[in-house]
């Protein structure tokens, strides 16, 4: 076990390296100087090339590559160009808004997709099984952001039961930071459970086609101890990695639904660091999901082996 | 966006009623502001329009414009100026404080002047004062506890319009906004405005508290000018990203000012019980034309695209009919504007086509940049391509993001942009913003000696009827150059909450929390 955790840590530090380079590569190929935008229609002559010397922008590449890279190992990401924040407490606050709206999402999700999926594929061709499927597949394709503006029209405006706009904190209010999160939180449930229902079936309408389920039935044991102690865990192997899946790429991809429900939290401020240009905190940003990306299918690995032992032989 | 928008504006059909979330609004209560980003930093010298907006209720400029964008009082109350027009001797409000109590005096002036001053380029408004433009503050000094003197190089008809030059900043603050170790305290800064700092959650809200003490100068208000007095406890600008989902906060009842509502969207505002404010904009919309370019560096084919665009017709959709095409550098909001100033080369497809068979124009690509983030440059961009293809121009749009844009106009990377131009409240400076040597600036647009020393002329000239003249040449000279297309002067449309009373709009163009009521 200690020699996979150490391969896989050992693996993850060429992924990262990687990725620092290519974030850093792509940041600078897109046109658009963050002087330029600092300054805007405002910016008298010679400014723009001050401030980009100030910024450390007119050194070559490479320099500029290296000199960030080094800060990144020290642990400093440096500060924003548009606000002059650190960059890194900046990221772990927006992290934590966006972990509260993303880990309670997930849970929500595979806590209703993973039995509704098992539940479909245990009556595989049933009415229910078509509803569900049939359910999974609609919100499958429906985009988050259609989704979230339906919500909040119809909680929001009509009814009035939800707030429309703002955010509290859990830690400051708990009960009206839940009031705030439910509509972001549903939007996410909704889109996510889709895909989990799908994988959750699919993989369990697998394992039920197995020789040892037909032997579980052959012992007399009922359809529901057949599927909850014999098949849920081989079955939801393969779900337990798409939800870690999820969970990284919901961290990369909420981005969306913050800006909807206008979320403080760590897409919006990629999205912004984005159109601002702001080299700091857009490589850090990358950089923190890709870190938390690898984290989350670490773990998923780790666990894994609890789910199907086949795995850690 | 459209997307969202149809779908906001399908659910807000059939809303019998705003249900609101909020809480019952009351006299005094909290005025809720939409803010589309957070504000950058609270020092004045990283800014952008969000930031000036929220500033200008904790601070206070010596003088600020008015509606009809004169110059009034605000934290002087009175000024003379020398015969020989360099002198000019502020007298402070009476009565005038601090938040934290203290008498604001002409010693705190000076100090905010030379700390301004002692960051150099960092504070972008420095090449205003420092002679690098023209003009130049030679000395600013305290003759008594309500008396401050500036002294500048030369008479210059600017240096009040700079004072009290929004994006500038040029506020008072007390020194203990800094700290020991010379830093700005950004979530504390402490001004004389009729609100104070109460919280700044970033990337949320900045909340602002009704400052009790304050003593308003002795004027009307108007514009940034005259009685700031606060009629609400506190003003909240609350940051929210999304157009969609801001206008549906104001029709729940969870914000009272949207301020920039598309004009498209002014009936389904007013459907929904919102109060729509509008008046004359300043924000410039135009076309931007690369005169370096081969095929655009003759006069005669930029004249055969402008007789191929129907602006009169751009301007009318654009602007809901709330304002008419102006290409020129005076806006309709400016005191120095009369219809001389919309003299343009008129609509005309078949002088156009007559025009492109003279100069031998064979159907060589024009592009058009564009972008999504601003919906007028990004519509004013289509309407252009349809009317040139229209008349035989091979216009092609090419959509970017902002900062490419943007990018491309600093460095004249284009033939022609659809551009939009940050509020300039004196005409002088928008044609400063135009004028000048592209090998020197490539984002000048007007390279004209002749017209860049009636400029020069504009901003030493005191006298406004001299001033006006000196304009109607410029804007004649443009006439014959036809270096820059404007649109028109973008107007200004906030909607409003139906519990708020006393709000309205100005030409400066950023909400104002002073004057405002809730009511039940």
């Amino acid at each position: 076990m200690l020699k996979f955790l150490l391969t896989r840590i050992a693996s993850a530090v060429p992924t990262l390296l990687i990725v620092t380079a290519a974030i850093f590569a792509l940041m600078r190929m897109i046109p658009g100087d963050p002087a330029v935008l600092m300054l805007g229609d405002m910016a008298q002559p010679g400014q723009v090339e001050e401030l980009r010397q100030r910024m450390g922008l007119d050194q070559p590449l490479p320099i500029q590559f290296v000199t960030w890279l080094g800060k990144v190992l020290s642990g400093d990401f440096g500060q924003s160009i548009a606000t002059g924040e650190p960059v890194l407490p900046l990221i772990f606050e927006r992290f934590g808004v966006s972990a509260s709206v993303v880990l309670i999402a997930v849970v929500l999700a595979s806590v209703i997709a993973v039995p509704a999926g098992m539940i479909a594929a245990w009556r595989q061709n049933s009415l229910g099984d078509v509803a569900i499927v049939g359910t999974a597949t609609l919100m499958l394709s429906v985009p988050s952001f259609w989704l979230g503006l339906m919500l909040l029209t119809v909680f929001g405006l009509w009814l009035g039961w939800l707030p429309v706009v703002g955010y509290v904190s859990l830690a400051d209010d708990p009960t009206a930071g839940l009031l705030y999160l439910i509509m972001p939180v549903l939007t996410l449930v909704m889109v996510e459970a889709g895909a989990i229902t799908r994988m959750a079936r699919a993989s369990t309408i697998e394992v039920a086609r197995l020789e040892y389920i037909t032997h579980a039935r052959a012992k007399g044991l009922s359809e529901r101890a057949v599927m909850w102690r014999h098949a849920f865990r081989n079955a939801f192997a393969p779900t337990w990695t798409l939800i870690g899946l999820i969970l990284g790429s919901l961290l990369a991809n909420i981005a969306v639904t913050e800006t909807v429900f206008t979320i403080p939290g760590l897409g919006r401020m990629l999205i912004d660091g984005i159109f601002a240009r702001d080299y700091p905190v857009v490589q850090g940003c990358m950089l923190f999901i890709a870190f938390i990306y690898v984290a989350v299918n670490l773990l998923v690995d780790l666990i894994y082996p609890l789910l199907d032992p086949r795995v850690a032989a | 966006m459209k997307l969202t928008s149809l779908i906001l504006a399908a659910g807000l059909a059939a809303a019998t009623g705003a249900a609101a979330f909020a809480e019952t609004a009351t006299e005094g209560g909290k005025l809720v502001i939409r803010l589309n980003a957070d504000i950058r930093a609270t020092d004045g010298v990283n800014r952008d329009g969000n930031t000036d907006m929220v500033l200008h209720h904790i601070f206070e400029t010596l003088v600020a414009y008015r509606d009809d964008l004169t110059i009034g009082p605000l934290l002087a109350e009175s000024w003379t100026v020398s015969e020989d027009g360099r002198v000019y001797t502020f007298t402070l409000r009476e009565g005038a404080k601090f938040h934290n109590g203290a008498p604001v005096t002409a010693q705190d002036v000076v100090w905010n002047w030379e700390r301004k001053v002692s960051q150099g380029a960092d504070w972008f408004c420095n090449a205003y004062f420092d002679g690098s433009q023209g003009m130049k503050v030679e000395s600013v000094a305290a003759a008594d506890d309500r008396t401050v003197v500036f002294t500048i190089d030369a008479p210059n008809a600017l240096f009040l319009a700079q004072l009290a030059n929004i994006q500038c900043n040029a506020w008072v603050a007390h020194p203990d906004s800094v700290a020991a170790d010379g830093s700005w305290k950004a979530e504390a800064p402490i001004g004389s405005g009729p609100f104070q700092m109460a919280e700044w959650k970033r990337g949320q809200y900045v909340e602002l508290q009704k400052f009790q003490d304050y003593v308003p100068v002795k004027a009307p208000m108007s514009g940034y000018a005259g009685d700031r007095s606060a009629h609400v406890d506190a003003v909240r600008f609350l940051v929210i990203p999304d157009t969609a989902a801001a206008e549906a906060a104001l029709y729940a009842g969870q914000i009272d000012v949207l301020p920039d509502l598309e004009p498209a969207n002014i009936p389904e505002a007013e459907k929904n019980g919102a109060q729509v404010v509008t008046g004359q904009g300043l924000g410039f919309q135009t076309v931007l034309v690369q005169t370096a370019d081969p095929l655009l560096s003759d006069v005669r084919m930029r004249k055969a695209i402008i007789q191929a665009i129907d602006f009169k017709q751009i301007a009318e959709l654009r602007s809901g009919g709330l304002t008419g095409f102006n290409p020129s550098m005076v806006a309709q909001a400016s005191s120095f504007f009369d219809e001389d100033f919309l003299e343009w080369p008129a609509y005309d497809p078949a002088a156009s086509a007559a025009l492109l068979a003279e100069i031998g124009y064979k159907g060589e690509p024009i592009t058009i940049q564009t972008n999504t983030r601003y919906q007028s440059m990004y519509e004013v961009g289509v309407l252009v391509q349809a009317m040139l293809q229209a008349s035989g121009i091979n216009a092609q749009l090419e959509v970017l993001d902002w900062a490419t844009q943007l990018d491309n106009y600093s460095s004249g990377k284009f033939q022609l942009q659809s551009f939009s131009y940050s509020p300039r409240l004196d005409p002088s400076l928008l044609y400063g913003l135009f004028l000048g040597d592209k090998a020197e600036r490539a984002s000048t647009q007007w390279e004209s000696p002749e017209a860049m020393q009636l400029y020069i002329e504009s901003t030493q000239t005191s006298d406004p009827e001299a001033r006006k003249a000196l304009f109607k040449k410029l804007h004649a000279l443009l006439v014959q150059d036809l270096a820059v297309m404007g649109v028109m002067y973008v107007p200004q449309v906030d909607a409003v909450g139906s519990a708020v009373s006393g709000y309205d709009v100005w030409p400066g163009g950023r909400a104002r929390g002073w004057g405002v009521s809730k009511t039940k």
